[in-house]
């Protein structure tokens, strides 16, 4: 008899927490479902409901992935592929560009800056710039709907460069060392670095400066002198004039950027990720107060544990590149970079 | 009832005792009863959300489609031991095999509970795995308890049926290969 009870306890409570189930799903549906969302994560870490995508992009800007076994994530391509992602995920409603970069390559900046204004259609974008988000970070910037600096971030830089080397004297001099160049048209070695430059090679390279400035120039005035949108966060107004005088590649603090418009408010994470979620909820109706902010290129959770492991077993970056200039890594090539 | 609730407790704490009960007298109504049960477990601890009607449209399909292929394995599972059980001169028992394995089944309700401990985060959603895996290790243990019982078949005996079908499924395998690698090489002549 007890064997019995016992029995139809068991079968009782295995029905009774299916019920449960069932009705928990049924009783509590799509408000469940929303805010659930909120908080909920997967097992990498990224919260599947809605969100501010927070990207950040360190170093160097170029088409170059380093180590790590899961790559840098903070370079100029994962930045690049993050952001298209953005553009399709729905629960992304809005995104947070951290940019600590002293420049780079002129089509992979190009590439981002084109990127983040396909994106800046569909959802806010705001930049942070941390201690440095010079020439072609400030190029990338610029497509933002708004940007955030310390007072002590270096800015600006607005210009173009080539570097080219002449070790003529040395390798003939000191080495004995003779090039000898065999070309199919006069200008094929043009800056190479073993004879001087001659006035005409100087003239073609000028030309090419030119073109990429004001390309530069340009896209300045299309990402921000023009914007026309509506959101309710303070914008500064960069005049085409103020913007020629100071496009000499000189560089700015956060705080004079601010002043002269290239940068609309001082602030930092905090402040920015205020704005991108003010701009989000006049974007998208109906968003809960608070919107997380969450590493949308590095992950966290267990994406984030493994990717700490990645980056102390290889570390990602080379510390003496640091050292060297860019321009010397991309020789005879026009770079948004200061140096 | 009666009957069914001793059968329910004795196998969960004394199997061995319940299927020599049950063999004596199968009760095949209950066990087709438990496989439906069993069966339509599946899609209803799936149904995470409800959107209305399609939700149960899509719902009452999934219940459909899992009643029918619960129902046909275990026909088809049945038949199929049944007619390898030959090998060693004991087939002609489906009806002791059909019951046995359908209350072999019987653990699998644990995963009602085990499927609300997943609500509880992530250390209780591995929790709730491992559970899970236990109850699945626990059903095996039970099916192989009443191929024993239903043929009367040694340990050693039950592993040899249970292997035989794989090793078919191989030898058939491995004289398709041939029979297409032998082909390509006359095509290639």
């Amino acid at each position: 008899m007890n064997t019995r009870i016992l029995a139809l306890i068991i079968i009782g409570l295995c029905l009774f927490s299916i019920l449960v189930g069932t009705v928990n799903t049924i009783v509590a549906p799509k408000k469940a479902k929303v805010e659930n969302a909120q908080e909920s994560s997967n097992f990498f870490g990224m919260p599947g409901g809605n969100k501010i995508a927070l990207i950040t992009l360190q170093g160097p800007i170029s088409y170059e992935s380093s180590g790590g076994v899961l790559g840098d994530m903070t370079s100029a391509e994962s930045v690049l592929k993050s952001l298209r992602r953005a553009i399709n995920d729905d629960s992304v409603k809005g995104v947070l560009l951290r940019i600590d970069s002293p420049g780079g390559t002129v089509a992979m900046s190009q590439e981002v800056y084109n990127t983040i204004l396909r994106l800046r259609k569909k959802k806010p974008v705001v930049v942070s710039m941390v201690d440095l988000a010079a020439s072609g970070g400030y190029y990338i910037a610029s497509a933002a709907d708004r940007i955030f600096a310390e007072p002590g971030t270096l800015t600006g830089s607005i210009g173009v460069i080539i570097n080219t080397f002449n070790v003529q004297e040395l390798l003939n001099q000191k080495l004995g060392i003779q090039a000898n160049v065999v070309k199919s048209g006069k200008y094929k070695d043009l800056a190479s670095p073993y004879r001087p430059i001659l006035p005409d090679e100087r003239n073609l390279l000028q030309n090419i400066i030119n073109s990429t400035y004001q390309q530069f120039v340009n896209a300045i005035i299309q990402g921000r002198v023009k914007r026309t949108d509506n959101y309710d966060v303070k914008k500064a107004v960069l005049t085409v004039d103020t913007l020629r005088k100071y496009a000499d590649g000189r560089i700015l603090t956060g705080e004079q950027a601010q002043k002269l418009g290239f940068v609309d408010q001082l602030g930092g994470l905090h402040e920015s990720h205020e704005a991108v979620t003010k701009m989000a909820k006049a974007k998208f109706k109906g968003l809960r107060d608070e919107i997380p902010l969450v590493q949308y290129n590095v992950p966290s959770g267990f994406g984030g544990l493994l990717f700490g492991v990645s980056e102390s077993i290889m570390p990602k970056k080379d510390l003496t590149s640091s050292l060297i200039p860019l321009s010397s890594k991309y020789p005879h090539q026009p770079l948004f970079v200061w140096e | 009832m009666n009957n069914f609730l001793d059968s329910f407790y004795g196998l969960l704490f004394s199997p061995d005792k319940t299927f020599d009960n049950l063999r004596e007298n199968p009760p095949l109504f209950q066990g087709f009863l438990i496989v439906l049960f069993i069966s339509i477990l599946n899609p209803v601890l799936n149904f995470k959300t409800f959107d209305g009607t399609a939700t149960l449209i899509w719902l009452s399909l999934s219940i459909f489609g899992a009643l029918l292929f619960g129902l046909l394995s275990w026909l088809f599972f049945a038949f199929f031991l049944d007619l390898v059980a030959s090998i060693f001169g004991q087939s002609g028992k489906i009806k002791i095999f059909l019951t046995l394995s359908a209350f072999a089944l019987i653990p699998w309700v644990f995963l009602g509970p085990i499927e609300l401990l997943k609500t509880a985060g992530l250390l209780a959603d591995i929790f709730a795995i491992f559970l899970g895996l236990l109850v699945w290790l626990w059903v095996v243990v039970l099916v192989i308890k009443a191929i024993i019982k239903t043929y009367q078949l040694s340990f050693g005996k039950t592993l040899t049926l249970l292997i035989i079908p794989s090793l078919g499924g191989f030898l058939t395998f491995y004289w398709t290969i041939g029979f297409f690698s032998t082909l390509f090489q006359i095509l290639k002549v």
